[in-house]
C-alpha cells in the first residue's frame, strides 16, 4: 500500500512536471509581448525595459523556467518584494501573488463543482436508474429524449434563456452571484443556484444516460441473476447489488469530470460571471498574463491528479478486487 | 500623445469605449444636437466644440447644482474587468482616469457645461499664471482642501506625487509632465523619483498653498497637461509604493471603503471633502459600487433588462455593441437611456510612406477608400462619423476640411485617373489587419474597393496578439493599416507630433505611417513653444493642413461614444476624459 | 404413487426479439421425482437453460411469453405472482450455475453472500446465519471455513467457489436444486470432485437435482433419468442407463458417438453430429433434426419433413420403463402409443 501510494504520488508530481514545463515553453512560442501589454500607452524604450525587468523578462527563457521553479522550492526575490516559497510569482496584469489569487478563486470554483455534482449526480443517476427499471416505458422514454436534449443544449445557451426566465421574468431565482459561504450561507446558495441548475442540467442528462446504460448491463450480469434466483426482492436486487456495477463507469467518468470542474467550469463561469478558476484562466489567456496563467494550469492539473486518486480510492471502496 | 495602441489586451477589444472626449455632449442623455444622428454627408459636418481657458470666477466651488438631482443612494457600475491602475500616477486608460475622478483631484480640471468645455482651477484657485511666456507655471491652491482622514491637502503633497511618478516602479501614467520638467524623454536618467531621497528641483513650493514649476523649454499647454492624474497629491506618508496602485488615498469626494481586485469596489462618501472648494464634481449618491467580471455583452444585456440593483447601473466603458445596438437604437426607452457623444479618437487607415512614396498613388488609397460600407461593417453611424481631416473636432483650433473631396463610397474613376497620372496603373498594395471575424469582413470590402480602382491588393492577416508589434516596425511590408488616436487634453499637440513627428520613427513607435517631412517637424517645436494656446490652435490648423495636402493617410472617422445606462440614474453623459462620466450622476 | 415433485407439463417459451418470435421452448414435460436427479441434455440452445430459468421467473418478463403448467409440490408456477416466485426462490428450489466467479457477486464476501440468502428466507438473525453459512461451507469442503467466509470470491479457487456456490444454493435446504452446468467451467479433475459432492449431499439431504448439462458424461456419472432436447422440444426421455444404453433417437445417439469413453478401443473415432443446430426463428419443418439425421426418410412426403414427431414410448422395447423417444422411425404407427406425458396437459 505505502509502496503503491509512494508510486502514486511521484506519477502525480511528475506529470504535474510536464505539464508545468509545456505550458512554460509554449507560452514563449505565442507572439505576444507581456510587457508591451502592461506598458501603458506611451510606451518609451526605456519604459520597456523596466517593465522587462520587473516582470523578470529580461533572462533568457531557460533562466526564467529556472527562475520559476526555484522560486517554487526556495521562494524568490521581485524587485524589493520577496515571495515565499511556493512561490508562483506576481500576475504581470494586476501584480497580486498568483497564489493568493489561485486561493481567493478556488472556493468559487469548489462551491460551483461540488454544488453542481450534487445535483448532477443524484439527478442523473436516479433518472437514469429509474429509466432503466422501468425500460421500455414511457417514463423510460420520456426520460431518455429530455436527456438527449439535455445533453445537446450548451449552457451559454441554457444559462442565458434561464437567467431570463427564472431570475428576471418570473423571479423564482436570485440574481446569480458568488458569495462566500463564510460571509452569507443564504446568499450563497442563493446566488449558485441557477449556475448549479444550469451546470446540473447539461450534466445530469450525460448521467442520466450513462447510468441508465450501465445499470441495464448490470442488471444482466450473472451475479445479479444470482441473487434473484436467491428469492431477494427488486429493491435489494438493485439497490444493494446491481448498482455497485452500475456506478463504476459513472465513477470513472465523473473523476474525469470532478478534474476539469475544479481546473475551472470555464463556460459556466463566464456565463454567470462567478469569479472563479475557469474565468481567471479565460483573463489570464487574454491578457498573456504567464505566472497566472502557469498557475491556472498547474491548479487544474492537480485538481485533474486529485480527482483520479479519488476514483482509484472509490474504486477500491465499491469493488474489493481492485483492493490492493 | 496618447496612441489608441492597447494599453492592456483588454482595452483594444472594447475599442468603442476606449476614448477621450472633450466636452461635447452631443447626443448626451437623449437629448443630442443634429449631427449626430445619420451618416455625415459630403464635407465634414463634425462640430467645432467651443474649448476655452476659464477665469478664476469659475474655478470656484461648488458645482452649479443640475435641475432634477438629488442626493443619496447607490449607483452601480459595471465593468468587463477591474481597473488595472487606480495609483494615480499610473492610470491612463480613460475609464481608468474616469474612475479617478472620484477618488482623486488635480491642479486644473475640465467644466463641461451644455456643448461648452472650459478649463478650470481644480485644487488650483486658477488654471495657472506664467510670467515668462510658458516657462515658469505658478498655481495656488484652494482653501479648506482635505484627504479622506482630514489632514489638509498641501503645495508638497503635489510636488511629492508628480515626483514619485518618476519613480521606476511607477511606470503606466503619462509622461508629459516629467519631460517637460527635465527635458528629456528618458526622464529616469536625469531624475529617478524621491525613494533615494532625492527631490526635483524644478518644483518649488514656497509655502503650503504655492507650487511653481520652472520648465527648460516654454509649454503654453502646461495648464491642459496638469489637468492629468499626474498632479494628484499624495502625502509622503501614505505613499505605498506599488501598493498604492490598490487602494490609494482619496483627496476626492469619495473614498475606497472595500476593494476586492478583479471582482468588485465599494466607494463611500469622502467627509472630509468641501464642496465648496470643487467646481465641477456633484458628487450626489451617498456610495458608489462597482461590479467586475462580466462579459460586455453580459453588461448590455443587464442595462438593457435593468432589474434590481441593474436599474441605478452605469458603465464606463462598455459601449453598446453590435449586437444590441439595433434594438437599443430603434427602441425609444431605450435609447432614452444612452449617453451618446463624439470622442477625441480619429481613426486612419494608415499607408506606409515609406513604401508609398508617390503621393499620387496615396490619394488614389484615399480615393478608392470605402469608409461608408467599411463603417457599416464597424458599427454604423453610431461608430463615429466620417474623418477628412487629422486632428478630431475635439481639439482646440480644429477647422473642418476635406482636401480629397472624394463621396465616402469611395471614388474608383477618380482613383483611377490618380493611378494613371502617377503612371501606375495596377500598383500591389499589401493591407494587413487584425485577424478577427469582424477584420476579416472589412478586409473583404476594402480589397474588392481598392481592386475597382485598379489596385492589385494582397490582404495580409495578422495574429490579434501580435497586431501592433508588427505594423509598428520601422521596417514592416505593409502598405496599409487601421489605427487609432486620441488626444489627451483639447490640443493638436497630443495629436500632430505623435503621429507626423518623423524624428519620432522608432520601432514600436506611434508615427505607424512613418510620414517624415523635417519641415513639418521644425514647424511641430514652433507652435508646441507658443504660449498663447488660442493662436497654437490656429497654426496647428495650418500646418495640419499642409500635412494632410501630401495624403499620409486615409482619415476615417471621429470616433463616437454610445452606452446604457439604467432608468434609475440621471446626469449620466460621455464626459471629457472619454468615458461615461460619474461626475453629474444622481440617483433618481 | 404420490405426485412428482415437480411436473411440467407442454412448457412452451417464445422470446421477441428484433428478427421475430424464438420458440426457445416449444412444448416440452417432464417430471421431477423427488431425492432423483433429472439430466437435460442438449447442445446450447436446446433450450435446456430457459426452461429451467423461465420455471423461477428469471427471464426478463418484457420480451418472453410462457405457456404450459409447471407444478411444484402442489403450486403453479407458470403465471404465478413474483411475490410467489420469490419466496420460492432460493429456499424451495434454488440454482447453482455455470460460472461461480461471474455468479458470485464480486462485491461481497462468500459469507455475507450466503448470511443473505439464508437471512432472506428464514429470518434469522446475524449471529445464526452467519454459523449457519460457516457451516454450509465446511460441509461443501472448504477448509477453514470460518475464514473463508470473510473472503470474496476473487480470492477463491474454481472449485472452491463452486463448492461456496452450492453451499450458497443448500443453506435453506431447499427441495430443488437446479444445477446448470455446473461444471463446465471446472477442470476436469475438479468437475469429478463437485459431481461427487452433488451426490453426496443429494444422499444427506434428499433433494431432488435437476442436472443441466450438454455432457453425457456428467448425465451417466450422477443422474437417474435423462431428457434429451433439441430445438426446443424433448426429443428422448428415459432412465439413464437405458437411453444411455439403447438411444432410441438419432440424434441421442449422435451425442453418444461423440463423447469417448474409457472402454473404447483407443483409435476408435470420435463422430460429432453433423451440421450445426437449427436457428429457433425458423425451425426447419416436420422433425427439426431431420437436416442432420442421416436416418432421415427423404423425399417431399415423408412425414420426417412434415409431421412433428411424438414422444412415444415403445413398450416393446423397454417395458415400461418411461423410455420414450420423437421420431418417426421408432414410432411406426400401431406399434407405439404416445406416451402419458405427452397427454397431460392440464
Amino acid at each position: 500500500m505505502f509502496r503503491f501510494l509512494v508510486q502514486r504520488l511521484l506519477g502525480a508530481a511528475l506529470i504535474l512536471f510536464v505539464v508545468f514545463t509545456v505550458t512554460f515553453f509554449l507560452f514563449f512560442a505565442m507572439p505576444d509581448d507581456p510587457a508591451r501589454l502592461s506598458c501603458g500607452k506611451t510606451c518609451t524604450p526605456e519604459t520597456l525595459a523596466l517593465i522587462r525587468r520587473d516582470l523578470g523578462l529580461d533572462a533568457s527563457v531557460p533562466m526564467q523556467y529556472w527562475h520559476y521553479i526555484v522560486g517554487v522550492f526556495a521562494g524568490r526575490d521581485f524587485g524589493s518584494s520577496h515571495c515565499s516559497a511556493p512561490c508562483l510569482g506576481y500576475s504581470f496584469v494586476n501584480h497580486e501573488p498568483v497564489l493568493d489569487t489561485l486561493l481567493d478563486r478556488f472556493p468559487a470554483t469548489l462551491s460551483l463543482a461540488l454544488g453542481a455534482s450534487v445535483i448532477f449526480l443524484g439527478g442523473g443517476i436516479m433518472i437514469g436508474m429509474l429509466a432503466a427499471l422501468r425500460r421500455g416505458t414511457w417514463l423510460d422514454k420520456s426520460t431518455m429524449a429530455f436527456s438527449l436534449i439535455g445533453a445537446s443544449v450548451t449552457i451559454q445557451f441554457l444559462g442565458v434563456i434561464a437567467r431570463y426566465v427564472l431570475v428576471d421574468e418570473l423571479r423564482w431565482l436570485p440574481k446569480p452571484e458568488y458569495l462566500p459561504f463564510t460571509d452569507d450561507p443564504g446568499g450563497w446558495t442563493g446566488g449558485l443556484l441557477l449556475p448549479w441548475l444550469t451546470l446540473a442540467c447539461v450534466q445530469a442528462a450525460v448521467y442520466a444516460r450513462l447510468t441508465r446504460a450501465s445499470m441495464i448491463d448490470a442488471l444482466g450480469e450473472d451475479h445479479v441473476r444470482t441473487v434473484r434466483a436467491k428469492g431477494l426482492t427488486s429493491r435489494q436486487v438493485y439497490f444493494k447489488h446491481a448498482w455497485r456495477g452500475a456506478i463504476t463507469p459513472v465513477v470513472t467518468v465523473y473523476g474525469i469530470e470532478l478534474g476539469v470542474l475544479l481546473g475551472g467550469a470555464v463556460v459556466t463561469e463566464t456565463t454567470f460571471n462567478i469569479p472563479g478558476i475557469g474565468k481567471l484562466a479565460v483573463n489570464a489567456v487574454a491578457n498573456s498574463d504567464l505566472p497566472m496563467i502557469t498557475g491556472v494550469v498547474l491548479i487544474a492539473a492537480t485538481a485533474m491528479v486529485l480527482a483520479n486518486v479519488a476514483v482509484d480510492a472509490v474504486y477500491a471502496v465499491i469493488d474489493p478486487r481492485v483492493r490492493v | 500623445m496618447n496612441p489608441r495602441r492597447r494599453p492592456t489586451r483588454l482595452t483594444r477589444t472594447a475599442l468603442a469605449t476606449l476614448a477621450l472626449t472633450l466636452g461635447a455632449t452631443a447626443c448626451s442623455g437623449g437629448g443630442g444636437s443634429p449631427d449626430s444622428k445619420g451618416p455625415a454627408k459630403g464635407a465634414p459636418k463634425a462640430q467645432v466644440r467651443a474649448v476655452s481657458i476659464g477665469a478664476a470666477a469659475e474655478s470656484k466651488g461648488p458645482a452649479k447644482e443640475l435641475a432634477g438631482a438629488k442626493p443619496g443612494g447607490t449607483a452601480t457600475v459595471l465593468e468587463r474587468a477591474d481597473f488595472n491602475h487606480l495609483d494615480p500616477a499610473r492610470v491612463y486608460v480613460s475609464h481608468e482616469q474616469t474612475a479617478e475622478l472620484l477618488i482623486s483631484r488635480q491642479l486644473t480640471t475640465y467644466k463641461q457645461e451644455g456643448d461648452h468645455t472650459t478649463l478650470v482651477g481644480d485644487l488650483a484657485t486658477d488654471t495657472g499664471t506664467s510670467p515668462d511666456g510658458g516657462k515658469t507655471w505658478t498655481f495656488t491652491l484652494k482653501d479648506g482642501l482635505k484627504y479622506e482622514d482630514g489632514s489638509p491637502i498641501t503645495a508638497q503633497d503635489v510636488k511629492y506625487g508628480i515626483e514619485r511618478s518618476f519613480a521606476k516602479e511607477i511606470t503606466g501614467g503619462p509622461t508629459w509632465i516629467q519631460e517637460w520638467l527635465v527635458g528629456n524623454s528618458d526622464f529616469r536618467s536625469v531624475y529617478d523619483g524621491p525613494y533615494g531621497g532625492r527631490e526635483l528641483d524644478a518644483i518649488k513650493t514656497p509655502d503650503a498653498r504655492t507650487i511653481t514649476f520652472a520648465l527648460p523649454a516654454p509649454r503654453g499647454d502646461f495648464p491642459f497637461a496638469v489637468a492629468m492624474h499626474t498632479s494628484t497629491p499624495v502625502p509622503r506618508a501614505k505613499d505605498t509604493k506599488l501598493e498604492y496602485d490598490k487602494h490609494p488615498f482619496s483627496s476626492g469626494p469619495y473614498k475606497i471603503s472595500a476593494r476586492e481586485i478583479d471582482k468588485s469596489m465599494t466607494m463611500v462618501r469622502n467627509e472630509h471633502w468641501d464642496p465648496n472648494t470643487d467646481a465641477v464634481r456633484h458628487a450626489y449618491p451617498d456610495q458608489w459600487k462597482f461590479e467586475f467580471g462580466a462579459s460586455n455583452q453580459q453588461i448590455n444585456e443587464r442595462l438593457i433588462a435593468a432589474n434590481g440593483g441593474d436599474r441605478t447601473a452605469m458603465t464606463f466603458r462598455v459601449a453598446v455593441g453590435r449586437e444590441v445596438a439595433q434594438q437599443v437604437l430603434t427602441t425609444p426607452d431605450l435609447k432614452a437611456r444612452t449617453a451618446d457623444a463624439a470622442t477625441p479618437y480619429t481613426e486612419y487607415f494608415e499607408i506606409n510612406n515609406r513604401r508609398q512614396t508617390n503621393p499620387k498613388v496615396r490619394q488614389a488609397l484615399i480615393a478608392a477608400f470605402p469608409k461608408e460600407q467599411v463603417r457599416q461593417i464597424l458599427g454604423g453611424p453610431a461608430y463615429g462619423e466620417f474623418a477628412t481631416t487629422l486632428m478630431g473636432p475635439t481639439v482646440l483650433g480644429f477647422e473642418p476640411f476635406d482636401l480629397a473631396g472624394v463621396p465616402n463610397t469611395g471614388d474608383p474613376a477618380k482613383a483611377k485617373q490618380l493611378l494613371a497620372e502617377a503612371g501606375t496603373p495596377n500598383p500591389t498594395i499589401t493591407y494587413a489587419y487584425n485577424q478577427t471575424p469582424l477584420w476579416e469582413q472589412v478586409s473583404v470590402t476594402i480589397v474588392q474597393a481598392l481592386q475597382q480602382a485598379g489596385f492589385k491588393v494582397v490582404p495580409q492577416p495578422i495574429n490579434d496578439k501580435s497586431y501592433y508589434t508588427e505594423i509598428g516596425r520601422m521596417d514592416n511590408k505593409y502598405d496599409l493599416y487601421w489605427s487609432g488616436w486620441g488626444a489627451d487634453w483639447p490640443s493638436a499637440a497630443t495629436v500632430l507630433p505623435a503621429k507626423f513627428d518623423g524624428r519620432k520613427i522608432i520601432d514600436d513607435g506611434s508615427v505607424y505611417n512613418l510620414y517624415n517631412n523635417p519641415a513639418m517637424s521644425t514647424e511641430m517645436d514652433r507652435i508646441t513653444a507658443m504660449s498663447d494656446v488660442v493662436a497654437a490652435g490656429k497654426e496647428w490648423s495650418n500646418l495640419e493642413k499642409k500635412i494632410m495636402a501630401e495624403s499620409p493617410v486615409v482619415p476615417f472617422v471621429y470616433r463616437r461614444q454610445l452606452t446604457l445606462y439604467g432608468p434609475g440614474l440621471g446626469g449620466v453623459r460621455v464626459g471629457f476624459i472619454g468615458s461615461t462620466y460619474p461626475i453629474d450622476v444622481w440617483v433618481k | 404413487m404420490t405426485p412428482p415433485l415437480l411436473a411440467v407439463r407442454d412448457l412452451r417459451v417464445r422470446f421477441a426479439t428484433e428478427g421475430g418470435v424464438v420458440k426457445a421452448v416449444d412444448g416440452v414435460s417432464f417430471d421431477v421425482e423427488r431425492g432423483r436427479t433429472l439430466g437435460i441434455v442438449g447442445e446450447s440452445g436446446s433450450g435446456k437453460s430457459v426452461t429451467n430459468l423461465t420455471l423461477l421467473g428469471l427471464h426478463n418478463p418484457a420480451r418472453t411469453t410462457i405457456e404450459g403448467s409447471a407444478v411444484l409440490d402442489g403450486t403453479e408456477l407458470v403465471g404465478a405472482p413474483e411475490r410467489t416466485l420469490r419466496d420460492l426462490r432460493g429456499q424451495r428450489v434454488s440454482m447453482v450455475f455455470q460460472d461461480p466467479l461471474t455468479a458470485l457477486s464480486p462485491y461481497f464476501t462468500v459469507g455475507a453472500q450466503i448470511v443473505e440468502t439464508y437471512r432472506r428466507h428464514t429470518g434469522a438473525g446475524r449471529r445464526e446465519a452467519k454459523a449457519r453459512a460457516v457451516e454450509m461451507l465446511d460441509r461443501v469442503g472448504i477448509p477453514q471455513p470460518e475464514r473463508r467466509a470473510r473472503e470474496y470470491p476473487h480470492q477463491f479457487s474454481g472449485g472452491m467457489r463452486q463448492r461456496a456456490m452450492i453451499a450458497m444454493a443448500l443453506v435453506c435446504d431447499p427441495d430443488l436444486l437446479i444445477a446448470d452446468e455446473p461444471t463446465t467451467a471446472l477442470d476436469v479433475t475438479v468437475q469429478a470432485q463437485i459431481l461427487d459432492l452433488l451426490a453426496e449431499l443429494q444422499e444427506q439431504l434428499g433433494t431432488a437435482i435437476i442436472l443441466v448439462t450438454h455432457d453425457l458424461g456428467v448425465v451417466a456419472d450422477v443422474a437417474d433419468d435423462v431428457l434429451v432436447m433439441y430445438a426446443g422440444r424433448a426429443v428422448e426421455f428415459g432412465p439413464v442407463a437405458e437411453v444411455l444404453d439403447t438411444p432410441r433417437h438419432p440424434y441421442t445417439r449422435g451425442l453418444l458417438a461423440s463423447v469417448p469413453r474409457l472402454s473404447d478401443a483407443l483409435d476408435r473415432p470420435l463422430q460429432p453430429v453433423p451440421g450445426s443446430p437449427p436457428s429457433l426463428l425458423d425451425p426447419p419443418s416436420g422433425c427439426a433434426f431431420h437436416p442432420r439425421c442421416a436416418h432421415a426418410v427423404d423425399g417431399p412426403e415423408a412425414p420426417c419433413r412434415t409431421v412433428l414427431p411424438l414422444l412415444t414410448r415403445a413398450q416393446a422395447a423397454s417395458g415400461g420403463s418411461g423410455h420414450a423417444a420423437a421420431c418417426h422411425l421408432e414410432a411406426a404407427p400401431g406399434t407405439a402409443a404416445p406416451t402419458d406425458l405427452q397427454g397431460a396437459t392440464p
